[in-house]
């Protein structure tokens, strides 16, 4: 595979047209990312790198504070349990969207993506009015109809965390969702129902191993989006909450420490690949019946 | 095995199956033959259950299953594609039906082998069927059907996905296989060779009606109906005014609107007494035959297939007698052609 | 903008002339970018502005709402080369500002209102900068909520507001201030912080990210009670929130503002106009009045009725006003903001 690659390479076939994609990419990306990364292993005093400034302090210091594991933990906790949520509900919307007829799905595909076209972050002040306080939707709808009499707290909470970061997400999970269950085979389906299998059955042994793809592509998505998102968890977490994505913003925007904010972003992103690898292997090994073997 | 009354089915306003009687004996191999649209998958989808009749009957083995799901019915349904699982190896596909019905393990690690041995694949149990060829995987959507000993077992234009020339073999291969293990079948195709090969009767299918049902012979030999003989062999049918030309054949013709002339009926080159006088106008080559198209004076083409033993080849422009090797073996029909 | 034909032949001309000259037009076009507050609170600033650009011609003066760590980050990512030309800064972010270089020594012959400030406050400046108004940090409270008002510090920790007490993070001047207070009547210093680390996670406080987050949280009755700048609480309250403020005993914290030219700001000579129309009688009055009730830095300048809750309108309560040694603060600010989630992180 390598070999064709580099054949492939020498011709020039199939490179060239994705050359302005490089080249933007290594400028507007790589080289500045490579910069931010750099200033993790570089002392810097008043926005001046130091001469023979190497150091792997940064490094060190940051995997052994108890703060950063704790962070991370969280960052990690509140990405995977905002992923799964997204996919518990996006799964049957996609589901519904498939075995509808044209209005029904056009009607399904405008909600999913109009939310889109507003920014994130007036979505999530909306929540502020849903969620905050005793004057909140949720809780002054409670209050006045005599079901509670103290108001639950749940602005600034991991719930609305999650909460938000799940609406926020959502429409990154329904799509590729949308797309392979729409395309699905119904045969399939026919023929376990013909050879006596339920419904039930059917949907978990046949359409949702079929529908591999689309989940792999959805939870990597919306996994990378979660745990590196730094403003819901600022506007909905509250002032106690933190995450590996706002620490950055804390040590860069706050505290100044370009160093120490650009180990962090270092270890986010990093991280973030590592789970997005999992994920894609994870995947890859459940869809191993998709790597076409030689035929005889 | 199959008895089927009066089926009518509706999609919107089309009429797609009209007053469809189709009656098929047990171990019997039926094949629903006809041009796309003409309504035979509709009927075939009607007998697995995927489709509900609007009126009529079916009778499965004594049982009345027209408003049973296909789950209840106890047919086995080969799909066009095959619809085998992409993602479980060859010997899960085929095990699926008795684990869905919750058999014991020993008996189905059992009788999966045997349906793999059935179809010659014991070698291909661990693969995923991506990796087989199509002629592979239709011997494992069979075997995935047969292991549940169905009533019936029902194919949709099984053979599709084949190249031309597997798609000969595995016919052949077909047929023997379903004769010995005794199954009655229900095949689709709109491949009249195919149609010829497996089956015990045909049911030719136009614009939502069974045209004819008979043995394949029967069909070939007496078609009653222009569409039918037009559709198996392309015969040639011609009008009264255009029969009334070859006498010895307008004897046969006794009073019917057309006459039906196998191409492999039509004889080239004998003395004027004899025939009618035409112009080659298309040759090709078939292999063991040449086939011609010839018209006559008043614009009637016919086609003829002249044996290549002992036969000097016509070319295109040549003047020909054209006449009727068998009388005997024309067809006449009532309606109009 | 509506385009008049009267206007459009203004501008045409305008566009005329640029084209027939247009090194000396340019020359006199000239801009004032300002850090300023969000909100209501940045009114005082604009009216200054619209001033000068009456006095100036071809002046525009532009407002950038902002928190003035965000801008310090970006003066710093943008290695000097500051897009700003004035900020004004609380106590401890002046001192970090001075530190790293951020804005520029005063030159006090170039300010006719130099002699108008009160004098005390000239050495807080270091010499940076001239004093714009000072805050005060009390304690504000939800009305709808407590029976009993505070009336002290040592109050935030009444039985009554048990689990609804709001703090700021230590990332703010109002998040440090709390903590300094907190420190000093519980028996700690600026330089011995521990005590209120330990009084304040008694607390079990809900953090608020921002000053101006502490306060909606407060109006949104998610907290009853919180430490608060009295200009946000007297925002709140005139937009007719339940939002009361108090100077708690033994007084509330009082933080001067500080308005400075930022290094490598474009045109000086605006900058030291601007400043001069900070210490200004007219800018301090109006800064001085409903809602916003900054404290005045000037001599001669009454405080309005109105503003007797939120400001130190006796000399008692001048006297009783609470400074923090900022300097220390400052020192370790890095480690206090750390420690914020360290302590708090839920």
């Amino acid at each position: 595979m390598t070999e064709a690659f580099w054949t492939r390479f020498r011709d020039g076939r199939g490179v060239w047209p994705a050359v302005p994609a490089f080249v933007f990419l290594a400028i507007f990306f790589i080289a500045p990312m490579g910069v931010l990364f750099s200033f993790g292993f570089t002392e810097i005093e008043r926005g001046q790198v130091q001469e023979n400034g190497f150091t792997l302090r940064y490094l060190t210091d940051t995997l052994s504070d108890d703060l950063f594991w704790w962070v991370w933990w969280k960052s990690f906790y509140i990405g995977t349990l905002s992923t799964l949520l997204c996919f518990l509900l996006a799964y049957p919307l996609a589901y519904l969207y498939s075995e509808s007829g044209r209005r029904m799905r056009l009607l399904i595909l405008v909600l999913t993506i109009s939310p889109l076209l507003t920014s994130a972050i007036v979505r999530t002040y909306a929540w502020l009015v849903i969620l905050g306080g005793r004057r909140g939707v949720i809780n002054s709808t409670l209050i006045e109809l005599g079901l509670i009499e103290r108001p639950f707290r749940m602005l600034n909470t991991d719930f609305a965390v999650i909460i938000g970061m799940t609406q926020v997400h959502l429409p990154f999970m329904v799509l590729p969702l949308i797309t392979v269950l729409a395309a699905r085979d119904r045969n399939m389906e026919a023929a376990s129902l013909g050879m006596g299998a339920s419904r039930l059955s059917t949907f978990f042994r046949i359409v949702v191993p079929l529908s591999m793809p689309g989940i792999v592509a959805g939870l990597t998505i919306v996994f990378a989006l979660s745990y590196t998102n730094f403003i819901i968890p600022q506007l909905l977490g509250g002032g106690g909450f933190t995450t590996l994505a706002v620490q950055v913003y804390e040590q860069i925007v706050v505290i100044l420490d370009w160093s120490k904010g650009a180990m962090l972003a270092l270890l986010l992103l990093g991280s973030c690949f590592v789970f997005i690898l999992m994920i894609g292997l994870a995947g890859n090994r459940v869809m191993r019946w998709s790597v076409k073997e030689t035929v005889e | 095995m199959i008895d089927a009354q009066g089926i009518n089915k509706f999609f919107g306003a089309n009429h797609v199956l009209r007053d469809c009687d189709l009656t098929v004996e047990g171990g019997e191999v039926v094949t629903l033959l006809g041009a796309s649209g003409c309504g035979k998958t509709t009927l075939l989808r009607c007998i697995a259950g995927f489709e509900t009749p609007d009126a009529g009957t079916l009778t499965l083995a004594g049982q009345d299953v027209t408003r049973l799901p296909p789950n209840q019915r106890d047919v086995g349904f080969v799909f066009q594609n095959y619809a085998l699982f992409p993602h479980m190896s060859v010997e899960e596909n085929v095990a699926y039906g008795l684990k869905a019905r919750k058999a014991p393990a020993d008996q189905i690690k059992r009788e999966v082998a045997d349906a793999l041995d059935l179809v010659s694949l014991t070698d291909f149990a661990r693969r995923f069927p991506n990796s087989l060829s199509g002629g592979q995987q239709q011997r494992v959507a069979l075997a995935r059907s047969l292991i549940l000993q169905p009533k019936v077992l029902l194919m949709d234009e099984a053979f599709n996905a084949l190249d031309a020339k597997l798609r000969g073999a595995m016919q052949v291969e077909l047929r023997k296989i379903v004769k010995r293990v005794g199954i009655t079948a229900v095949c689709v195709t709109h491949d009249q060779s195919e149609a010829l090969t497996i089956s015990d009767r045909i049911a030719v299918m136009a614009e939502g009606r069974i045209e004819q049902f008979a043995a394949p012979a029967q069909i070939y030999d007496n078609p009653t109906s222009a569409f039918v003989a037009d559709f198996i062999g392309a015969a040639n049918i011609l009008t009264r005014d255009a029969a009334a030309r070859f006498s010895h054949a307008a004897k046969t013709l006794n009073g019917n609107a057309a006459l039906v002339i196998r191409p492999e009926n039509v004889m080239l080159g004998g003395t004027p007494d004899d025939g009618v006088a035409g112009k080659v106008v298309f040759a090709r080559l078939t292999g063991p035959a040449m086939e011609y198209e010839v018209a006559l004076a008043d614009g009637t083409v016919l086609r003829a297939l002249v044996d290549r033993d002992g036969h000097v080849p016509l070319a295109v422009g040549a003047d020909t007698q054209v006449a009727i090797r068998n009388p005997d073996a024309c067809v006449a029909l009532p309606g109009a052609a | 903008m509506k385009l008049t034909r009267r206007s459009f032949t203004t501008t045409a001309l305008a566009a005329s002339s640029l084209v027939a000259a247009p090194t000396i037009v340019r020359a006199q076009e000239k801009e004032l970018i300002v850090i300023s507050y969000g909100g209501a609170l940045q009114e005082p600033h604009r009216w200054l502005g619209d001033k000068l650009q009456r006095e100036i011609p071809n002046l525009t003066v532009r407002l950038v709402p902002s928190e003035s760590q965000d801008i310090v980050a970006q003066i710093k990512a943008a290695q000097g080369f500051s897009p700003y030309d004035a900020m004004p800064n609380g106590e401890p972010p002046h001192l970090i500002a001075i530190r790293d270089g951020y804005i520029q020594k005063l030159d006090p012959t170039r300010l006719e209102n130099y002699d108008n400030v009160v004098p005390e406050f000239w050495p807080k400046t270091q010499g940076y900068g001239v004093p714009a108004t000072f805050s005060l940090i009390g304690l504000a409270y939800n009305e709808e909520m407590v029976d009993t008002p505070p009336t002290s510090w040592a109050d935030m920790w009444n039985e009554e507001y048990a689990d609804m007490v709001g703090i700021c993070r230590t990332s703010s001047n109002l998040g440090l201030g709390t903590l300094a207070m907190t420190a000093k009547i519980f028996g700690g210093s600026e330089t011995d912080l521990d005590p209120a680390w330990a009084k304040l996670k008694e607390l079990n406080p809900l953090a608020g990210r921002s000053p101006r987050i502490l306060a909606q949280m407060l109006e949104r009755g998610e907290i009853a009670v919180a430490p608060l700048w009295n200009n946000d609480a007297a925002v709140a309250a005139e937009k007719g929130l339940p939002i009361k403020f108090v100077k708690p005993d033994p007084g509330p914290v009082a933080i001067l503002s500080v308005m400075s030219e930022i290094t490598g700001a474009r045109d000086t000579e605006l900058v030291y106009r601007w400043m001069d129309g900070i210490i200004s009688d007219d800018y301090q009055e109006l800064a001085a009045a409903a809602p916003y009730y900054f404290g005045v830095t000037v001599q001669g300048v009454d405080v309005p009725e109105a503003a007797r809750p939120y400001t130190p309108s006796t000399p008692e309560e001048v006297a009783a006003l609470q400074t923090v040694d900022w300097a220390e603060i400052v020192k370790v600010r890095p480690e206090l903001v750390e420690r914020f989630d360290r302590e708090f992180a839920t």
